[in-house]
């Protein structure tokens, strides 16, 4: 044989990074385990819909759905408006989270540039790191609370909706924009900047190209996330299907319901195909 | 641009610099072609002249001004006159060519500007006279990330053309180019070099290449100047001590 230089292998040679693997396989089981123990996870609970009368009644009186010409078309119209604040909010989220995921992106720092030892200058770090305690703080607090806290402030409506998206998304928006600009080839972006290309324009020319698929996909993944929370909002007051929703529960009226909850699905699966689409046209 | 590097070391590892108590002067207009073994410190040669690296010790002097103690927004407008030209062409993959050329540009121009060579590029004409010089104008349009590998390169060298840049730092330019494009790539990049009156320094691994095309040839070994010389004084028994390898452990 020819390689004489190495050396014999040795019997007792094993993986280092398995123990550790081990250890956090295990923990995970056992903290997973006493969780289900503390959420009570009982599936005998489902068991009472099938024999109890009230539940059963509630259950068939899904079929059919509701049909009628005039409930169709306040239905369409709650579901419209639906769309309406998933979208306003996210908007409005686009409007504070890009900003803020632009500054937080450490590959566009100008000051950082070159300079190795320093990193990025003392304020800059600062302000980062104030940004990220800004967004922990938008996002920490569920639109739900946002909602039910806005309605006593803005009063009933689609406005409330639309804010406490708005509010929680632009927090998740910047954290997440943030973790994909940075998770790109830094060599387009620092090439740019390094030619005198202003941070922007490096941004534009550089990062964006490498990203905007990864950005589509994951925005309209959030769409579709904030048409599933304003329907929930609408429970608490602030319009749309959940309002609708609401109140066919509180008639106990199933087929209703049903037809509600069909146009959740065609909702979702509309956003699902909306991503395609454009990742299709970017791509 | 005149420079002058003097004392410098630098490296990416603090303790163990790469280039160490180096010291070069060029004049406006020189072109100057690097070789030497891999490791030997041409790449980050580039980057500390081209203000991409800041030195761990020494000064780096553009036109006598030492670029790393000019304040940072002064120093970003120094690097609007040197284009880097890293060995692998950094270009987004789903850009398009004529993008791709047109960001070599970005410095000079305003926001406005920029922003509708974004939404459209604009002067498609003379972007592709210019990929015609590389045989590639038929690319005009095509995604980065479906060229070859030598045709990627040749898009980063119509990208440095296109650049208004009086410093031109080309890392290996040749390294994806079959023997006759790289040839005709040599001879495109030291015309223009001339007739544009700028300062170009290239890394090569073809020695014969850099010492035809080339006035001037710097030999660099392990982090310091082995030699610096025109090419009819480089001997040949000069380049067999730079390329001799370390005996094998």
């Amino acid at each position: 044989m020819t390689s004489t230089r190495l050396a014999d292998p040795s019997p007792a040679l094993h993986d280092p990074a398995s123990r550790g693997r081990f250890i956090l396989g295990v923990m995970l089981f056992i903290s997973i385990w006493e969780m289900g123990r503390l959420t009570e996870f009982d599936v005998n609970g489902l068991w009472g819909a099938v024999t109890d009368p009230a539940p059963r009644a509630f259950l068939l009186g899904f079929f059919p759905p509701a049909h009628s010409a005039e409930f169709l078309k306040l239905a369409l119209l709650e579901t419209w408006r639906t769309i309406a604040i998933a979208s306003c909010g996210m908007f409005f989220a686009g409007l504070v989270g890009v900003p803020i995921a632009l500054v937080l992106t450490r590959v566009l720092s100008l000051s950082a540039l070159g300079n190795l030892e320093n990193g990025s200058g003392w304020i800059s770090e600062r302000v980062r790191q104030f940004l990220r305690y800004v967004m922990i703080f938008l996002r920490s607090v569920p639109e739900l609370i946002w909602a039910l806290l806005l309605v006593r402030v803005v009063g009933l409506g689609p406005t409330a909706g639309v804010l406490a998206i708005a509010i929680t998304y632009s927090g998740m928006l910047g954290k997440v924009y943030a973790e994909i600009f940075e998770s790109v080839n830094r060599e387009p972006t620092l090439a740019l900047l390094n030619q005198g290309a202003s941070r922007l324009q490096a941004f534009a020319f550089g990062l964006l190209p490498q990203c905007s698929d990864e950005l589509i996909s994951y925005t309209v993944y959030r769409w579709e996330c904030a048409v599933r929370s304003s329907v929930v909002l609408g429970f608490v007051g602030a319009g749309g299907l959940g309002q609708q929703m609401d109140l066919s529960m509180k008639m106990f009226a199933g087929n209703e319901v049903c037809t509600l909850l069909i146009l959740f699905v065609v909702l979702v699966a509309v956003a699902d195909w909306t991503s395609q689409i454009l990742r299709k046209v970017w791509g | 641009m005149r420079i002058e590097l003097q004392d410098i070391s630098a490296g990416l590892h603090p303790t163990q610099p790469i280039l160490q108590h180096l010291s070069i002067q060029i004049e406006r207009g020189e072109q100057i072609a690097l070789i030497g073994p891999s490791g030997a410190g041409k790449t980050t040669l580039l980057h500390l002249l081209g203000l991409a690296l800041a030195p761990q010790s020494g000064q780096v002097l553009h036109d006598g001004r030492d670029g790393w103690r000019m304040a940072s927004g002064a120093r970003h407008q120094e690097r609007a006159r040197i284009m880097i030209a890293p060995q692998t062409p950094p270009l987004p993959p789903r850009q398009r060519v004529v993008t791709a050329v047109q960001a070599g540009r970005l410095a000079h121009m305003g926001f406005w500007a920029s922003l509708r060579a974004w939404l459209a590029p604009r002067d498609l004409h003379e972007v592709q006279t210019l990929l015609a010089e590389f045989d590639l104008a038929d690319k005009l349009f095509e995604r980065v990330d479906r060229l070859s590998g030598g045709e990627r390169q040749r898009v980063g060298l119509a990208r440095l053309a296109w650049s208004k840049a009086d410093l031109w730092l080309v890392d290996e330019p040749l390294a994806a180019l079959d023997p006759v494009r790289a040839r005709q790539a040599m001879q495109v990049m030291t015309r223009w070099a001339s007739e544009r009156e700028l300062t170009l320094i290239a890394s090569f691994h073809q020695v014969d290449l850099a010492l035809e095309f080339f006035p001037r040839v710097i030999g660099l070994r392990e982090g310091t100047i082995f030699f610096d010389a025109a090419p009819q004084d480089i001997q040949k028994q000069d380049l067999e001590a730079l390329f001799e390898n370390e005996p094998l452990q």
